[in-house]
């Protein structure tokens, strides 16, 4: 929040003129009259507002109420970019997750002057761990976690590969955690900041872990990829890492991406110089404590 | 073996006759990483790995054009393990290739007129 924005303040700026979120390499105005979504906002960019006079913004989004009978009777929130709406409404009570799924869909629409793989990242010693993966893979749990011990959060949702360097941008936006990895973190990280819980979502309850403001001071920090990591999570199952040839790790990165085939033959040379320059391995995961061991010896100093 | 009956019916691409070669491919749209390549097609943006022998006989035969039965002879020559009949084994990899359209045949005529 710009510094001494309380909430009434910033309330009244959502409600007018719109706020602005700075998100790494991202401008966002966003216009809502919902008290859930001024709440959620300010607990969670506080430290990413920028000036609501703020001249030029790469998305327009507006959160509210769908008007006629929806305002009385099962209340709902609308996502809108650039006054129009892409997706069905959802519960009133979800509007912030919409605003972050919503946001996600933006990103992927129009970043396209990086490789954007859905993964999370974080990063240690300027060297960056990318943690591609499909729902339900872990990846966010694990994400949270390294984050909140030792390593600083680049994006739970996208690896921003910038094509000319190859370095992965950062994108500090909470963390969004479901179901059994809310109790997880939460008991595990006393300190970690969580918004409400929002349930019956279509992924089940949801809450967003706020990054820390180290992440958000550094988000103009760049990092260097090293080494890609394709979590599977298998309860049960004895954690192993298991090193992934080039070629595999670069077919499971395209499929993974989200604007591959847009780029063309530029994304096919983003996602070579990604993997040559990475170690790739599969990480089964069961518990995390392992996992969190196996992740971490990957950054620890070879003799 | 006649290499007539080589080329039954339906068998596909480079019979005797014809010769084969990759389509033009931008080199940095071509890794090599140990026994992988990977090949990025720009005119329909699919990505293709290639491993081990079938790696090998890709990069042969961007080296230019050449008949079945010369790669065959050579890989033969190469004493590779686990191909079976080496005739057989390039005559499946040259009809992967031009399912996916990697291939140009032409026949080894107009290739000998082509060099004259």
């Amino acid at each position: 929040m710009q510094a001494g924005t309380d909430i009434q303040t910033l309330s009244r700026i959502l409600g007018t003129t719109g706020a602005v979120i700075e998100i790494g390499p991202f401008l966002v105005r966003l216009r809502s009259r919902l008290d859930s979504v001024a709440a959620a906002v300010g607990l969670h960019y506080e430290h990413q507002l920028r000036a609501p006079d703020t001249p030029f913004c790469d998305f327009h989004v507006r959160l509210d109420r769908p008007g006629g009978l929806r305002r009385w009777w099962k209340p709902q929130a609308r996502f809108y970019l650039d006054e129009t709406s892409p997706f069905k409404p959802l519960p009133l009570n979800q509007a912030f997750p919409l605003f972050e799924w919503g946001l996600n869909w933006c990103i992927a629409q129009r970043g396209h002057r990086f490789l954007m793989v859905h993964s999370a990242v974080v990063e240690r010693d300027g060297r960056a761990l990318i943690l591609p993966g499909a729902p339900g893979s872990g990846k966010s749990t694990l994400c949270a976690a390294l984050s909140l011990s030792g390593w600083r959060l680049l994006s739970d949702e996208f690896a921003l590969v910038e094509l000319d360097t190859g370095r992965i941008t950062p994108l500090p936006r909470p963390v969004s955690l479901k179901n059994a990895a809310i109790g997880i973190i939460r008991d595990r990280y006393p300190g970690a900041v969580l918004g409400p819980e929002t349930h019956d979502t279509t992924k089940g309850t949801v809450a967003h872990l706020k990054p820390s403001a180290d992440a958000v001071e550094r988000a103009g920090d760049p990092a260097e990829p090293a080494w890609i990591v394709f979590p599977e999570f298998q309860a049960g199952a004895a954690d192993r890492l298991e090193p992934v040839s080039r070629g595999q790790a670069l077919l499971q990165l395209a499929d993974s991406a989200f604007n591959y085939s847009v780029l063309g033959g530029r994304g096919f040379e983003a996602g070579a110089a990604l993997v040559e320059n990475c170690q790739s391995f599969r990480l089964t995961y069961g518990d995390l404590n392992a996992s969190l061991k196996l992740l971490n010896s990957l950054a620890e100093p070879r003799s | 073996m006649n290499p007539d009956d080589r080329r039954s019916p339906g068998s596909g691409v480079a019979g005797p006759a014809e010769s084969v070669t990759i389509i033009p491919l931008p080199e940095s749209h071509v890794r090599r990483w140990d026994d992988e390549l990977i090949v990025y097609d720009q005119r329909c943006g699919e990505t293709h790995l290639l491993q081990g022998v079938v790696a090998m006989l890709f990069e042969w035969l961007r080296e230019g054009p050449c008949t079945a039965d010369a790669l065959a002879e050579r890989l033969s020559a190469e004493q590779v393990d686990g191909v079976g009949d080496t005739y057989t084994f390039v005559r499946q990899v040259l009809n992967e290739l031009q399912r996916l359209q990697l291939l140009e045949v032409s026949p080894v005529e107009d290739q000998q007129a082509s060099q004259s």
